[in-house]
């Protein structure tokens, strides 16, 4: 697909296009500006100027695509309680101290994009980071619900009172005035409309947003009701309020807070939430772009700190990319930046011109919406999807969730994150790992040869050393091939597993691979693929092996597929093949035979390919040479081949000499077959000189020419072949069984042996 | 940087200390083979008192292992066990030490240092650290070798292509580690290819460097040589790569200045190697008469 024009040219090009997303993200934009705002316990126009400006600047500024910028729903929350915190009781001087620490904000923003540090959102275990998301939408909603059943000052401060005294608002309504009940009534209404929108099969109902609708109903139902009754139809504090001229409206920003700590910790507060909010919104929609580029976060960071700033001398609210709106862009055909531009544009066309509209619209309908989002960012759903990939990650999601509750947002992902390392340590055991590596470097990344790289990871991975995993990651074009080789690794935690997936699938957008190898000795903690991957202890392992396979009858206990092994199981049953994917300690195989692995150990053998002869067996085998602290480790891909009946002679092939080391063949001249390509190109040993220029007719010169290099060891009976001494990727599998099968079928058959 | 002049090291006197550790034998066995193999003469070198004990089993080693005891000059001494083995060191003009070490320094020896890693850290002579020693014979295959941009560098390699061809190695892997800074960082798909371009041509530059290198050095007919270019933290990613390639052994730079403890806790470069041995590692002390003279 070709990507859209830059520049002026492309500009023109991609209008019609940008022109109508923009419009339509406007009117989404238009009613959560002004909803955010509320909830921010800031005037309603705030959230507009911050729309606006967010849109005006961001588009010229800012390194991401079709991302749309604006208030944000985390940051409603962070500002309501810097405002409260510095007014002390004064909502409107707290306001005005408030956009000291939002300016404030947008310089530390500025200066986190200019030392790159766009790489931090990354630093968060994917769990807390859900979890923070919930607990800020139980916190917009527990405020929200009681405005939108009319109760506009509720008594208790604090999430969870709130949501207790919820109970108590919704009684009142019992013997509440009609002022309050019609008002009540437009709240319930708007939240019943939103919530069926999406199941209503009318067509031309979806044209408009679910937002514009609720503000479209509920300012006809004012409007209407006033021209009626001759009087506001609801009672004027149920109304938003705009100022005549807002130009005149506008106030600096009071900066006489600077010196407190709670003006700091505003300010740092709002930049930390800010840049989680934008970059967890870039990175979502960058998987949605269908351009598939890629944004510079960086850019993008600094982009958003001036917009900040200029927002908040203006008297609005942070800028962030709101990830809800910029998907209605993307759902709505944006191309380029200049939908966002669009978007801003119409925002300050409807702040100049439709402030008598807008000073129509009921409150408790805009509380409708914020309860609406709330409850979309707690997604009750989710919970099933996140116990899925592991009990402990609903645990670590709940306690985050709480912990931001009751202490907010800051400590709730410091507990977050401790809670994390606390339960990897004890999963794992690998606590003094994680404290001895995790500033140490871990990944190297190298081009074995051209276009294909291997990343080879130590130690462990998990959330806190994943941004050296991601620069590493990052600085391999993906249209090339990456194996990420976990083999050396003792865990894989659920984060950086989150990551990697979406690195494959960016991978395979472009027309690359990346393939995760080593992952298979692992016992995840869930059967889902994004689970803890940790290797434990071998013996634990093998425990678990022989568990496995002493209960065959326990089918239901399948511990799930690593990605690897799905595909070897796709694989197997395409070539009639039977798969075992589970680590043994059982096999018919005796390995010992070769010469290869006589000094070596076999702990585990795993992913076993098997024909319906019994024939070729083709497995993971990870063995050890020394013991304890001498212990080397090593895992290995290879082939056995057990041609029934034939008569082979004693020999080693290969192509880096790896055999010399076989004491066996020490001695042993290297024997030439004059064939100059071949004898050139690998080394050939065996005791009996005759019998091997028997077996290795022309034909079989030829096919051994004409596949990679492969190495051979024959004991006469059966022979042992692999690629190289490392885990294979899946293509390097199927390789070496299709080698060994048609080796196997053409010249290991008594018939062509015999009849040479 | 004239590479002709730059000189490999040829030992022509090794030492080992004996500490009658459990590995002590093994240790024994290995050095023997390597001396051996290079034609160096072997020197064991004792700290404390040389008892009738130690006599006894050492001659079991002897004996057990079909070690000639005239073979080897046993010298013993008492005193601090790191100075007095660096001061035997001197003393007997040894250029090549080489030592038994555990594959870690735990966090505790971090602080205080165990012998043979403290002594490499302040050793004038070239070291062997051994982390593999057996009594039985595996043949040393495959050897990774530095090619940092640096005065020292020739000697090593000049060094590890000698020792190849000494102990009939198969595989010399010349790693050349590159620094990550020196590339545009991949914030988008722009810089991607601003950086994948860069690469390309710092990997041209360097492998022009290191042909001029080989070019000046005379390698055995035997030994496969392959270069690799990476991209990452100087010292540590050398030592992964040779964990990766299942290297026998890693021969390094000795480092430019002597390290202490700060080096220890802000590690860099050796510091890398030293507390987390991927393999065996030779530390090659280039002095002036074999540096290439007129270094740029």
């Amino acid at each position: 697909m070709e990507l859209p024009k830059s520049g002026f040219k492309g500009f023109i090009a991609n209008f019609p296009a940008d022109f109508k997303a923009g419009f339509v993200v406007s009117l989404v934009a238009l009613p959560i500006s002004i909803a955010l705002a509320l909830a921010s316990g800031a005037p309603a126009l705030a959230g507009m100027i911050s729309a606006f400006v967010g849109g005006l600047l961001v588009a010229h500024l800012g390194g991401s695509y079709v991302t749309i910028t604006g208030p944000g729903n985390g940051l409603a929350v962070i500002t309501l309680s810097a405002i409260t915190a510095l007014g002390a009781g004064d909502m409107m001087a707290g306001y005005y101290l408030a956009l000291g620490a939002i300016v404030m904000s947008g310089v530390l923003l500025f200066f986190l994009g200019s030392v790159r540090l766009g790489i931090l959102a990354d630093f968060f275990p994917t769990s807390a980071v859900q979890g923070m998301l919930a607990a800020i939408g139980i916190i917009i909603l527990a405020k929200q619900s009681h405005v939108m059943i009319g109760t506009l000052h509720p008594e208790s401060i604090g999430t969870i009172p709130l949501l207790l005294e919820f109970a108590r608002s919704a009684e009142s309504l019992m013997w509440a005035p009609m002022s309050t009940l019609k008002v009540a009534s437009v709240g319930l209404g708007s939240l019943v409309l939103l919530s069926v929108y999406s199941k209503i099969p009318i067509r031309w109902l979806h044209a408009i947003p679910a937002p514009l609708w609720v503000v479209v109903f509920s300012v006809a139902i004012q409007v209407g009701g006033t021209a009626y009754t001759g009087q506001s139809f609801f009672p004027e504090e149920f109304l938003v309020s705009i100022p005549e001229n807002w130009m005149s409206a506008v106030r600096m920003p009071d900066f006489s807070a600077i010196g407190t700590g709670t003006f700091w910790s505003a300010a740092i507060s709002l930049t930390f939430i800010a840049s989680i909010e934008s970059l967890l919104s870039i990175k979502g929609i960058d998987r949605l772009d269908p351009y598939k580029r890629r944004s510079n976060i960086n850019k993008d960071l600094r982009a958003l700190g001036i917009a900040t700033v200029v927002s908040g001398m203006l008297g609005g609210l942070n800028v962030v990319t709101v990830i809800a709106r910029s998907s209605v862009n993307v759902n709505n055909g944006a191309k380029t930046r200049s939908s966002n531009f669009v978007q801003g544009m119409l925002m300050l066309v409807f702040v100049l011109f439709l402030r008598d509209w807008l000073t129509q619209i009921p409150l408790p309908a805009l509380a409708a919406i914020l309860v609406y989002t709330g409850y979309k960012l707690l997604n009750p759903g989710q919970f099933r999807a996140i116990a899925s990939i592991g009990l402990e990650q609903l645990f670590l999601f709940f306690i985050t969730l709480f912990s931001t509750l009751v202490y907010g947002l800051i400590w709730g992902i410091v507990i977050g994150m401790i809670a994390t390392l606390i339960v990897q340590t004890l999963i794992t055991g690998a606590g003094w790992e994680i404290f001895r590596y995790f500033h140490r470097p871990n990944t190297l990344l190298y081009e074995e040869e051209d276009g294909k790289f291997i990343l080879n990871v130590n130690y462990f991975a998990n959330f806190l050393n994943y941004p050296r995993l991601k620069s590493k990651l990052d600085s391999v074009p993906a249209n090339n091939i990456l194996i990420a080789d976990f083999s050396a690794t003792a865990f894989v935690d659920h984060t950086v597993m989150e990551h990697l997936s979406g690195y494959v699938e960016a991978f395979e957008k472009k027309g690359g691979t990346l393939e995760l190898v080593g992952l298979e000795a692992f016992a995840p903690s869930s059967t889902h693929p994004l689970g803890v991957q940790s290797k434990g202890n071998a013996t634990k392992l093998r425990l678990k092996a022989a568990g496995r396979s002493l209960s065959l009858l326990g089918a239901g206990e399948s511990p799930g597929l690593s990605t690897k092994q799905a595909k070897l199981s796709e694989f197997s049953v395409l070539n009639a093949l039977e798969f075992q994917p589970w680590p043994s300690m059982h096999w018919d195989v005796k390995l010992e035979q070769f010469q290869y692995f006589n000094f070596r150990r076999i702990d585990l053998i795993n992913n076993v390919l098997i024909d319906d002869l019994k024939r070729l067996y083709a497995m993971e085998v990870s063995s050890h040479s020394g013991e304890f602290i001498m212990k080397d480790s090593q895992q290995l891909a290879c082939v056995v081949l057990e041609p029934k009946d034939v008569v082979m002679p004693i020999f080693v092939l290969d192509r880096e000499r790896i055999f010399e080391r076989l004491s066996q063949f020490a001695g042993v001249r290297e024997i030439k077959l004059g064939h100059a390509k071949f004898d050139q190109r690998f080394f050939l040993k065996g005791p009996d000189t005759e019998a091997i220029h028997r077996f290795f007719s022309a034909a079989c010169i030829e096919f051994l020419l004409k596949n990679p290099a492969f190495h051979i060891e024959s004991n006469g009976r059966a022979l042992l072949i692999f690629h190289k001494e490392r885990v294979a990727s899946v293509a390097e599998f199927k390789l070496m069984v299709n080698f060994a099968r048609e080796w196997s079928q053409r010249f290991l058959n008594a018939t062509s042996v015999h009849g040479e | 940087m004239n590479y002709e002049l730059a000189q490999p090291i040829k030992f022509k006197k090794m030492a080992t200390a004996m500490g009658f550790s459990p590995m002590a034998k093994a240790n024994l066995a290995e050095v023997h083979r390597i001396a051996n193999a290079i034609g160096a003469e072997l020197y064991v070198l004792h700290i404390g008192v040389w008892n009738e004990q130690c006599q006894k089993t050492y001659d079991g080693f002897l004996s057990d292992l079909g070690i000639a005891p005239d073979r080897i000059h046993r010298i013993s001494r008492e005193g601090d066990p790191k100075k007095e083995l660096l001061n035997l060191c001197t003393e007997n003009s040894i250029d090549l030490l080489a030592l038994g070490a555990l594959v870690r320094e735990s966090m505790f020896k971090v602080f205080t240092a165990s012998i043979a890693r403290d002594v490499c850290r302040k050793a004038k002579t070239s070291l062997l650290l051994l982390t593999q020693s057996r009594i039985e014979h595996v043949r040393c295959e495959r050897i990774v070798v530095n090619s940092l941009d640096h005065p020292k560098t020739p000697t090593s390699v000049k060094t590890a292509l000698w020792l190849s061809s000494k102990i009939k190695a198969k595989e010399l892997f010349i790693v050349d580690e590159l620094s990550e800074q020196s590339l545009v960082k991949p914030d988008d798909d722009k810089s991607q290819l601003a950086g994948t371009r860069k690469r390309r041509q710092i990997e041209r530059s360097e492998h022009d460097r290191i042909e001029r290198l080989l070019n000046s050095c005379e390698v055995p007919s035997e030994l496969a040589i392959k270069e690799q270019h990476v991209f990452g933290k100087r010292g540590y990613t050398i030592a992964h790569y040779a964990k990766a390639q299942r290297a026998d052994l890693l021969v390094v730079n000795s480092p430019d200045t002597r390290l202490g403890i700060f080096d220890r806790i802000f590690k860099h470069d050796l510091e890398y190697i030293l507390s987390d041995l991927p393999t065996d590692v030779l530390i090659v002390h280039s002095t002036k008469d074999t540096l290439a003279h007129g270094a740029s």
